[in-house]
């Protein structure tokens, strides 16, 4: 009853406990390159003593780290909706907001790579491109390449490295591709038997693919 | 089954040294002497040596011969008389035989006569069925001719093993024939590209002379086919490409074999033998074909490796038989064995160090047995 008087005796007197409590989130670590999100609620009224209860509640799991603080560090392989909802136990005031975080980039990769390409100018294969496994433009779960592409001499007639910060999905079909001349901007190179190297990593995984490829035309 | 054989008696050694002087003449005086005593009176006195079993001939019938010199003709065809058996010279070997189970006709008595003859109306040296036994050689017509006795047989058990053992045998097996080709490919330039290939089948007839002592020489016709396939593993990223993109090429090859094998028995059983077997193969190509299947267009004929194709090898075997008798003339075989070929199938594809397990399976006929 004294507890409640009290809280009665400090709303009255001060303006600033009169304000209702808000939260926000916001998101860090978002590019496709970073491994880990990192959430931080921002809480605005009320009497500054919170109780932070984070949650995915899409799909609804288990959230996955530590409880009941200002901000957070999540890397989860599919993409969630977070709520974060905050109580003041003073004022017994509640908040909640929600953000989606992306996944970040694990596991296996996802590519389809041809092993022929006829570069005679007739707009059907004329690209060795990389793509997702169906052959479509998805995502290949990978933020970084390297590619080198060697004739039977083992000379290198192509090499291109890139990785991918912006957005979140990485590397998507098409990204990586060669036109089948010498550097990218010289001459197309001889009918023949090339060997390629490609170098895809992703946050858990790095892999080389090692193979050949036939230029025919 | 006919019981033709009632009791062998096999002079063994007959007469000194195997030496058998059929018209050679001796002093006898037997008087309801058994039958088993007369025979090794005939040892103890003259020498003969009877080695016989005696089955459903009585071995206490009685004899009597008065005393005088005979032949040892007439002194068996008057044992035969009287003991109730016939008995005939079946390659230099005196076979005794009852007459109570004799069934031969009437138009199978001979017209010669002979003191048996003359009582039962058969003539003793000729009574068996001509076409379970060669004909009976007349010891009458011909008394001064020697004969050699076998002086190894013991007994009729013995010397039917032997007899089977000593079997000279012509036949025919048919086979079919499944190989499992040991091919080491060449390497492809192309990592993703693969040679692979099925079980190779075949069939093969042969004629075989085995010569009664272990050996076994076979020859004959096989067919066997070689087939191998290369699979491309093109991945393209547009399927219309209009360039043709080979999806999986069918190499078809078979080639007609001569074999030569030869066999050695290591284990002979009643119904069972096992040889190892070792030969040669002279292969001539008689199908050559190859055939790609696109994964942009149809299936056509092409030429990526028939121009590397042998078609002529040779080849080098060793393996094991099995021969399981099943009827009086036919048997299962099964022999497994490796081969070694001298060159390659294909110096496209194939290394030239070729070998093959092969398994043979098949059945056997005897045509000849001497």
């Amino acid at each position: 009853m004294k507890k409640m008087l009290l809280a009665f005796i400090i709303y009255a007197l001060n303006p600033i406990a009169t304000t209702a409590i808000s939260v926000s989130i916001s998101q860090s670590g978002t590019a496709a390159n970073s491994c880990t999100r990192t959430l931080t609620a921002h809480v605005s009224g009320g009497s500054g003593n919170y109780i932070y209860t984070w949650s995915i509640v899409d799909p609804s799991m288990p959230w996955p780290g530590t409880n009941n603080v200002a901000t957070v560090n999540i890397a989860l392989a599919q993409t969630v909706d977070v709520n974060v909802s905050v109580d003041d136990v003073i004022l017994n005031q509640y908040d909640n907001a929600t953000v989606t975080v992306y996944r970040t980039l694990e596991g296996g990769f996802n590519t389809f790579q041809p092993n022929l390409i006829t570069p005679n100018g007739d707009g059907i294969n004329d690209t060795w491109i990389v793509t997702a496994a169906d052959k479509t433009f998805s995502p290949l779960n990978a933020f970084a390449y390297t590619l080198t592409i060697r004739n039977s001499s083992n000379v290198v007639v192509y090499s291109d490295s890139n990785t991918i910060t912006s957005g979140h999905l990485g590397i998507i079909g098409g990204d990586i591709e060669w036109n089948a001349r010498v550097g990218g901007t010289g001459s197309i190179v001889p009918v023949g038997i090339y060997s390629y190297q490609l170098y895809l990593e992703n946050c858990s995984t790095s892999t080389t693919y090692s193979s050949s490829l036939q230029v025919l035309y | 089954m006919k019981i033709y054989l009632v009791a062998v008696f096999v002079l063994c050694p007959l007469l000194l040294l195997g030496q058998f002087n059929i018209g050679r003449s001796i002093y006898v005086n037997y008087h309801l002497t058994p039958l088993e005593a007369v025979l090794e009176n005939l040892y103890a006195e003259h020498g003969i040596t009877f080695s016989y079993g005696f089955d459903n001939i009585s071995s206490s019938t009685p004899i009597t011969i008065n005393p005088r010199a005979i032949t040892i003709a007439e002194l068996l065809e008057e044992i035969c008389r009287q003991a109730g058996l016939t008995y005939m010279i079946i390659e230099k070997i005196i076979v005794f035989r009852s007459l109570k189970q004799d069934n031969f006709t009437e138009s199978r008595i001979p017209e010669t006569s002979s003191p048996a003859s003359r009582k039962t109306g058969r003539s003793p040296t000729q009574m068996l069925s001509l076409t379970e036994l060669p004909r009976p050689r007349s010891i009458l017509a011909a008394p001064t001719i020697s004969y050699d006795i076998n002086t190894d047989v013991l007994s009729s058990q013995e010397n039917q093993k032997k007899r089977r053992l000593s079997q000279r045998v012509f036949g025919i097996a048919v086979s079919p024939v499944v190989d499992f080709n040991f091919y080491e490919y060449r390497p492809r330039h192309l990592d993703f590209q693969y040679f692979k290939h099925r079980l190779n089948m075949g069939i093969g007839t042969s004629l075989y002379f085995y010569n009664g002592n272990r050996f076994l020489l076979k020859t004959g016709v096989n067919w066997a086919s070689k087939n191998f396939t290369l699979h491309h593993n093109y991945l393209i990223f547009d399927p219309t490409e209009p360039v043709p993109i080979p999806d999986v090429t069918t190499v078809h090859l078979q080639y007609i074999e001569i074999p030569l094998n030869f066999g050695y028995t290591i284990l002979r059983k009643k119904f069972t033998s096992i040889w190892l077997t070792s030969g040669v193969y002279f292969l001539n190509s008689s199908r050559e074909d190859e055939k790609t299947s696109f994964q942009n267009r149809p299936q056509s004929r092409t030429a990526y490796f028939s121009h590397a194709n042998n078609t002529k090898l040779f080849s080098g075997s060793l393996g094991l038989a099995v021969n399981q008798k099943v009827i009086s003339k036919a048997s299962l075989f099964i022999e497994p064995e490796f081969i070694f070929y001298s060159s390659s199938i294909n110096n496209e594809a194939i290394n030239s160090s070729v070998t093959a397990f092969r398994l043979n399976a098949g059945v056997a006929y005897r045509m000849i047995t001497q």
